[in-house]
Order: C-alpha cells, then sequence, then structure tokens
C-alpha cells in the first residue's frame, strides 16, 4: 500500500537530494539574513541619495528568480564565463574552475544566487529598525555605550521577532526552491547530482520518469518536513525572541 | 552644526553603498549591454559597452516563436497580473 514511501529511505539519490537541499536551505538563509540585515543598517541611515539607493538594492530581488537570471547565472560562473574572466585579467588568477560544471563548487553558486535575492528581509528588516525608539540609542549613549554595544544590546534584541519572521519565511521558500537549480544545472540537476534539490528530484521523478506516486509521496514528506522545522523554530524561539514592549 | 569629519564620512558612505550597488547589480548591467550586442560576439566580447550595437535582438525577440508573437506574452501575462492582483488585494 505505501508503496511510494517504503521507498524513499531506500533510494540515495532521494537521500542525496535530501543533503543537497538542507546544506542550500542552512547555508544559504543564515547568510541571505546578515547581508540583509546589513544592507538594511546601511538603507537606514539619512543620507539625500537614499531613496534611490532603497530602490537600487533591490532590482536583484525583483528580477533574480527569473530564468533570465538563472541562464544569466550559468553563463557568470562557466569556465570561460565573467567571473572568470575577471579574476584573471584583474587578479591574475590561474587554473579557476569551471563553477557550474564542478560538483564541489555548483552548490555555492547557487547559494550566492539566493544571497543576492536579499531584497525582501532587507525590506522588512528596515521598517523594523525604524521602529526601535530613537530614545533607546540616545539613552544608551549617554551611559556611554558604543556603536557595537548598540547594535547587540538595542538593534539585536528589539528586531529578534522580525529576524525570527525573516528566518521562517526564507526557510519555507529555501526548501521549495526550483527555478535556479532547473536552469543552472540544464534540468538534470548536476553535476554528479550535486545541485539535486529536493523539489527539482520530485519534478524529475514525477515528469521524467512518470512516477507520479512517488514524487506525490516525495511532496508529503516535504511538507512535514518544512511543518516540522518551524515547529522546531517557533518553540526554539521561545528564548531568543523577545516580544516585549521595551519596558 | 556639520563639522569636516561629518562631511568626510558621510562622502565615504556614500562612496562604499555606490560600490557596493554597482558590484551588484553588474550581472544586470552586463545583461542590458548584452541585449544590444550582435548574438556571435555576446561572449567573445565581455565588457558592459557593446562595441558594435544592433537592435535585432529585440525585433527578433517581438516575434517570438512561429505564429505567437510577444504580443500575445504580453497580453497573457497582463491578464494573469491584474487579475490576481486584484483578487489578491480584495480577499
Amino acid at each position: 500500500m505505501f508503496v511510494g514511501t517504503d521507498r524513499l529511505p531506500k533510494d540515495e539519490r532521494f537521500l542525496n537530494s535530501m543533503v543537497v537541499t538542507f546544506k542550500f536551505v542552512f547555508i544559504s538563509v543564515p547568510l541571505k539574513l546578515i547581508f540583509a540585515l546589513a544592507v538594511a543598517m546601511l538603507m537606514n541611515k539619512k543620507l539625500k541619495l537614499i531613496p534611490l539607493y532603497r530602490t537600487l538594492y533591490y532590482i536583484p530581488t525583483l528580477l533574480g528568480g527569473s530564468v533570465a537570471i538563472a541562464v544569466l547565472w550559468r553563463r557568470l560562473f562557466a569556465g570561460d564565463g565573467l567571473i572568470n574572466m575577471i579574476l584573471t585579467n584583474v587578479f591574475g588568477a590561474q587554473n579557476l574552475p569551471a563553477w557550474i560544471s564542478n560538483p564541489k563548487y555548483a552548490l555555492y553558486t547557487l547559494i550566492l544566487l539566493a544571497v543576492w535575492q536579499f531584497g525582501s528581509p532587507m525590506i522588512i528588516f528596515l521598517a523594523g529598525l525604524q521602529q526601535i525608539p530613537r530614545e533607546y540609542y540616545e539613552a544608551s549613549s549617554v551611559d556611554g555605550a558604543g556603536k557595537i554595544r548598540q547594535f547587540f544590546a538595542i538593534s539585536l534584541p528589539s528586531l529578534s521577532p522580525i529576524i525570527f519572521f525573516n528566518f521562517v519565511m526564507q526557510m519555507i521558500s529555501a526548501f521549495q526552491s526550483f527555478t535556479q537549480a532547473f536552469i543552472v544545472s540544464g534540468g538534470s540537476g548536476g553535476p554528479l547530482d550535486s545541485t539535486m534539490f529536493y523539489s527539482l528530484y520530485l519534478y524529475i521523478k514525477g515528469f521524467g520518469f512518470s512516477e507520479m506516486g512517488y514524487a506525490a509521496a516525495m511532496a508529503w514528506v516535504l511538507l512535514i518536513i518544512i511543518a516540522g522545522l518551524t515547529a522546531i523554530s517557533f518553540r526554539a524561539s521561545g528564548s531568543l525572541v523577545s516580544y516585549g514592549s521595551g519596558e | 552644526m556639520k563639522t569636516r569629519k561629518d562631511q568626510v564620512g558621510r562622502l565615504l558612505l556614500n562612496a562604499f553603498i555606490i560600490a557596493l550597488g554597482l558590484g551588484m547589480l553588474y550581472p544586470i548591467l552586463w545583461l542590458i549591454g548584452a541585449s544590444f550586442k550582435p548574438s556571435n560576439m555576446i561572449f567573445t566580447d565581455p565588457g558592459i559597452w557593446p562595441k558594435f550595437f544592433t537592435n535585432e535582438n529585440y525585433l527578433n525577440g517581438w516575434k517570438g516563436i512561429g505564429i505567437v508573437g510577444f504580443d500575445t506574452f504580453f497580453k497573457n501575462s497582463f491578464v494573469i497580473c491584474l487579475l490576481s492582483a486584484f483578487a489578491n488585494a480584495i480577499f
């Protein structure tokens, strides 16, 4: 009866797709959040051109999910691609690998593509930063706190619910990522299954091998994994996130 | 009152933001440049600014595939976009 679910743990390509996806999620999401927070702090400065900067920094997010950018990424990180050309001509690096077609690095190009689309958590962080009362910073600077101390003692705790929200949302969408891997690997998840994301394997099983039952079982397992991880994050957040009114 | 030190800091901050932004937008700028290059020169001419300008990419692209042109693609996208935006806003 449970043909699909019984076969899952014995399928090595399935287990590999799980490892690849977990690696992708737990490297790309923290990096993306750190970068988004750093840029949000930059965008929170009082400069005349800030509205322009905010727009420019959001552009990668508007375009990043599209097929065109994935195709471009594939060319950028190819052996004779733009990135290697720049590294060779400007920095004089030699014997560079073909990032996309090397199983060691292919996943990291996709992580970079994900981090590059940091715009939506950035906007949410920015809104959060602007809600922190200025008095906190003024009071703490009277008490002699430096910028770094202020960041860890005021900004981070005040932002913790927002960091948590961003983390959960980004984790959920990272587990479902499909387009980038599909386009960059040419639909194969290669080289050597190193970019075989969970949903890509699901797609290949369902539509490539016509094993729709197996694919449906995989979809259920993914739902359970995401629900489980979200529940764990909510549990763990209890001690890390402060919803205090700031009194 | 603005001190000289403030102004220098402001200038450095602006320069840093612009440099980081350009680095991030580089692939997109390159994509715009590449759209004006003749198709056999896209990867042999790595710079952003094309050595030869051509608009045939846009003209050929607009024709789309076979009998269905880009006007149809745009029309379909617009219908979906408008309807889903309205429905999302209401419900």
